[in-house]
């Protein structure tokens, strides 16, 4: 296997295991879509899908969000260690892309069965889709944002607009989950209007979402690699024996430096401040 | 640190060329300057003791050996692998120690029994109850602190950056690990460890003290 695969595999299982151990999170990421899909199908609306869809995105983006921030402070070490910063991003945007659509796969089905959507394509495209671009949103805020309350914020505010906004309004265009959204009003027979849209507005939105995420990621995380001496600068180079002094001592070899010190012991060599 | 080269009837002396060199490095943050044109330097098979008060910048000058943070003016010129230990362990609660050792193992090009084996025999040396594994997050800080360094010396780095590694250590580990040092730099590394520890800098070949910034300078001691 590819060492970059490979280790964005092991990067990807390694955020599985920390996130399968958050049952409470794991809990609330599967009752938020539902709660939100459920209210809005008990008042008699004809938004359910849309609502389910939307709240699986949010719970999703959320996901990302704090998958992000969670390991802004381990992520530097890994690298110096000798990670990409893609291969910890593609890991982990595998893990959240399984997840998420572990997560729609339960809700298309839901849907299907209790909504009887007029177009189920329409709505399994919408249910593939939304957590692409939501992984996206999330893998984006989390490393544009520097904290988790900005972060949380400016993921409550896109859902929230999405889902004040009427279908029609120029305004959706310009929120990332708006293609998926589109794609759950076709299947919830409120409009008709073509899929190709919808579907480049979603790749669009999921593009721009990662390359920003892994622009941003790429520098928080970096490493410099300092300047590597010659192989074999170093005493014994790979080796790594300590240098042998041997004797006789020549005569003309420099004294060492007095220099003051604090300590209550020998001292020499050298300031290493400039003054 | 000198080697000798015997020739025929001459003998030819050869300075040895620090493993790490970092060189007038400067580094402000908000405003406030940390750093001013400082050097440092470490050779192999040399223990370098890095001392100062409070705020002088002595984890931000192993961070920038580290290659993790950008010094403002400088260069830094290492030889071989850098296996850092910072200060904060930088440790994922939710993993175990063994995940740990085979997330960092993958990036080191190591199996996941070789990095599992390898860090275990590590973890071992620190008296880390390694059987148990319990979650990272439910480790007391000294256990979290040898895991910390653990991962430093996974891959057998030739450079080893410690920023306070013993930090709740109990005193027979801590004794053990000044051992570990001397063993370190048998082995040929070349060891910056911060410390506060002034008893024990008898125990390193260099002692740098940074002071703060615009304080007076002070100089460099050896055993």
């Amino acid at each position: 296997m590819p060492g970059f695969l490979r280790r964005s595999l092991i990067a990807a299982e390694m955020q599985a295991r920390q996130l399968l151990r958050r049952r409470l999170s794991l809990i609330i990421l599967v009752a938020l879509p539902v709660a939100l899909y459920l209210s809005t199908l008990t008042n008699g609306s004809e938004s359910a899908i849309q609502f389910g869809a939307l709240g699986m995105g949010w719970s999703v983006a959320s996901a990302a969000l704090f998958s992000v921030l969670a390991a802004r402070s381990v992520e530097p070490r890994l690298v110096l260690a000798g990670y990409r910063a893609a291969e910890l991003m593609v890991g982990r945007f595998i893990l959240l892309l399984g997840m998420g659509a572990v997560l729609a796969g339960i809700g298309a089905v839901a849907m299907t069965l209790v909504s009887a959507p007029v177009s189920e394509g329409a709505l399994l495209a919408s249910c593939a889709l939304v957590p692409v671009v939501a992984v996206a949103l999330g893998l984006a805020v989390g490393a544009v944002l520097p904290h988790d309350l900005e972060g949380v914020l400016v993921i409550i505010g896109v859902v929230g607009v999405q889902l004040s906004l009427s279908q029609n309004a120029w305004v959706n265009v310009l929120l990332p989950l708006d293609g998926p959204i589109q794609l759950a009003y076709r299947a919830g027979g409120q409009s008709a209007a073509p899929i190709g849209p919808m579907l480049l507005h979603a790749a669009i939105s999921t593009v721009a979402l990662l390359t920003l995420a892994a622009v941003v990621w790429a520098r928080k995380v970096r490493v410099i690699r300092p300047r590597q001496s010659p192989p074999g600068a170093a005493a014994g180079g790979r080796a790594r024996r300590a240098p042998t002094i041997r004797m006789p001592i020549p005569s003309w070899r420099p004294e060492p430096v007095p220099v003051r010190s604090d300590y209550a012991m020998p001292v020499r060599g050298r300031a290493l401040r400039r003054p | 640190m000198t080697v000798v080269a015997e020739g025929r009837g001459t003998q030819l002396w050869l300075p040895v060329p620090p493993a790490l060199m970092a060189s007038g490095i400067v580094k402000s943050f908000g405003g406030r300057l940390v750093l001013d044109g400082v050097d440092l330097e470490a050779r192999s098979g040399e223990v370098v003791g890095l001392v100062g008060e409070n705020g002088a910048g002595k984890s931000t000058l192993l961070r920038i050996c580290a290659g993790l943070i950008v010094p403002d003016a400088g260069r830094v010129r290492v030889t071989g692998r850098v296996g850092f230990c910072p200060q904060e362990p930088g440790l994922l609660d939710l993993l175990t120690a063994d995940e740990h050792l085979v997330y960092f193992g993958a990036a080191l090009g190591l199996g996941r029994a070789a990095a599992v084996s390898t860090g275990r025999r590590l973890l071992e040396e620190f008296g880390y109850p390694v059987a148990e594994g319990r979650l990272t997050k439910r480790l007391s800080g000294g256990t979290r602190q040898k895991l910390n360094l653990a991962l430093a010396l996974l891959g057998d780095p030739e450079v080893l950056l410690l920023d306070e590694p013993y930090q709740g250590f109990d005193r027979g580990v801590y004794v053990n690990f000044w051992d570990h040092v001397d063993a370190w730099r048998a082995a040929g590394k070349a060891i910056v460890v911060v410390t506060h520890m002034l008893a024990e800098l008898s125990r390193v070949d260099r002692v740098v003290e940074l002071a703060v910034a615009g304080a007076a300078a002070v100089g460099a001691g050896a055993r």
